[in-house]
């Protein structure tokens, strides 16, 4: 099945509006960091090019760098042959599908200010050494000869805001709670926050209910729930339970807070995310974005035992905290090496 | 296979546009014009105009402080002398994301970063009031890009009610 007729032209619209903003907020950089969603990077990189800037691409997760290790993703409408299990086989199909989405898009964009095309649209987007901004234990990369990726450790923006004090009040009025929250997902079911919060309940444990993109909201007036908007979740998170979507962010601060999480994934990256929260032993995966009572209560029998939450306080400990620093000493250390040197006595006498 | 997806999805990074909803997404980001600018910075004016570190244009802008704040991986490093190397400007970098908070969130941990060693940063990214507020906390510029992806996601909805989400 073809791709929507139509997206071919909105992603060429997205990415001249990309070069418009970007290449304004440009006007002096050294160097650039892009990442976001594909059209938006292509165009980011493509500004960089043209005003001749270090440009450098990054990810919050892996499943979209080539690698013999693993499939990529199927694009709606582009599935893969089922007969090719041969990842290489299966990533060179994915370039495809991605030049034929944006590579129209991308190149009549670029000639409008005097770039040549790109012939595959994924490689240049990534880049000869792209970063890979996750935590090495969380999502290890398997290096690979086809890819010079570095792997930073998770950008964490450290959060110094104090929990509101209702919300203390209530955490500390009884056993530690679960908290609920799907990030930034939209389209969770219905009644995802019945479904949870009655789940919850039927372990014994109490509720921290958090609004997010879903408008989630409290089901009763009963006192063993508590519903929060924006929250310190690096806070939050080293005194509760954590069920979410299995965004990577969320992930990699639960597990550093040490809370056994159960993911329940919603799309693309996520089932991965909730993967390897069960592999680690540090929380459980549902099977599935649609749970009910019985499934996740089951699952979450898994997340509260004393075990889970004894591995995940021995990973907590291993997880890197470092990881912007490491990026940001990489990034000027490659403008300083390109830089012209500092004029040397030697050079005016 | 995956049917539909939302916009709002953290820490995906290429693939999140591609999804279905995609053309209606690509649709409604497209829109950038004068006006989703002009209402963009207003925006970013209301949140954080008590912060004095947020000025347009960004050409005028100086990162507070510039001093290196991590002097031990600094003395590490082969970058000693981030800010005037040859006497004419400090670093400057542009970050640059469209997504929702799992593609703006580490980029703002990066730009605390890159300042705290000296360097100048801003942030190209949507013009959600979640993305000023998280900007305004560490005194980061915020560039709008295309309009809000909290509403992308709000109009995707509209269009493609009961979806199942459900990667393949």
């Amino acid at each position: 099945m073809p791709p929507p007729s139509s997206l071919p032209r909105h992603a060429a619209e997205l990415i001249a509006s990309q070069f418009d903003a970007v290449t304004a907020a440009a006007e002096g950089c050294d160097a650039l960091v892009a990442t976001g969603m594909m059209p938006a990077a292509a165009g980011a990189r493509s500004v960089a090019e043209k005003l001749g800037i270090r440009s450098v691409s990054v990810t919050f997760q892996q499943l979209t760098l080539p690698s013999p290790h693993h499939p990529p993703l199927a694009y709606p409408g582009r599935p893969f042959p089922p007969e090719v299990t041969d990842n290489r086989v299966l990533w060179d199909l994915d370039a495809q599908s991605i030049n034929a989405l944006f590579g129209a898009a991308l190149n009549t964009n670029r000639a409008s200010i005097g770039l040549p095309p790109v012939d595959n649209v994924r490689d240049y987007v990534i880049g000869d050494q792209p970063w890979l901004a996750t935590d090495p234990i969380l999502d290890p990369w398997q290096e690979t000869p086809d890819l010079d990726v570095v792997q930073t450790g998770a950008w964490i923006l450290p959060d110094v805001r104090p929990l509101p004090a209702e919300l203390v009040a209530f955490l500390d009025a009884g056993a530690p709670p679960v908290y609920v929250g799907f990030g930034s997902m939209r389209r969770v079911s219905e009644d995802i926050a019945r479904v949870a919060i009655e789940a919850i309940q039927a372990q014994g444990r109490r509720a921290v209910v958090a609004r997010g993109w879903a408008d989630l909201a409290l089901i009763d007036d009963r006192d063993d729930c508590f519903g929060v908007g924006e929250v310190n979740q690096q806070a939050l998170f080293g005194r509760v339970a954590v069920v979410h979507h299995g965004g990577a962010g969320t992930t990699t601060t639960a597990a550093r807070a040490g809370a056994p999480q159960l993911v329940v994934p919603q799309l693309v990256d996520q089932p991965y995310w909730a993967g390897r929260v069960a592999d680690l032993g540090i929380g459980a995966a549902h099977d599935g974005p649609t749970p009910t009572t019985e499934s996740l209560s089951a699952a979450l029998r898994t997340t509260l035992t004393p075990e889970t939450r004894a591995r995940a306080t021995a990973v907590a400990s291993t997880i890197r905290t470092d990881g912007a620093t490491v990026a940001a000493t990489l990034l000027l250390d490659a403008i300083s090496r390109e830089r012209p040197p500092a004029s040397a006595p030697s050079a005016s006498t | 296979m995956v049917a539909t997806a939302d916009l709002g999805m953290a820490a995906t990074t290429v693939r999140a546009v591609l999804l279905a909803g995609a053309s209606d997404v690509l649709a409604a980001a497209s829109r950038l014009d004068l006006l989703t600018m002009a209402e963009s910075l207003a925006v970013v004016a209301r949140n954080a105009g008590k912060e004095s570190t947020h000025s347009f244009p960004l050409s005028t802008y100086r990162a507070p402080g510039g001093l290196r704040q991590d002097p031990g991986r600094v003395a590490e490093s082969s970058a000693e002398a981030r800010t005037c190397e040859n006497g004419s400007h400090e670093m400057r970098v542009l970050l640059s994301t469209y997504g929702s908070r799992g593609d703006v969130e580490p980029l703002v941990g990066l730009a605390v970063r890159l300042r705290a060693l000296g360097a100048e940063v801003r942030v190209c990214a949507p013009p959600d009031e979640d993305f000023a507020e998280l900007l305004a906390r560490v005194g980061v510029p915020l560039v709008p890009v295309g309009q809000s992806a909290r509403a992308l996601t709000a109009a995707c909805r509209r269009r493609h009610p009961c979806p199942g989400t459900r990667p393949s």
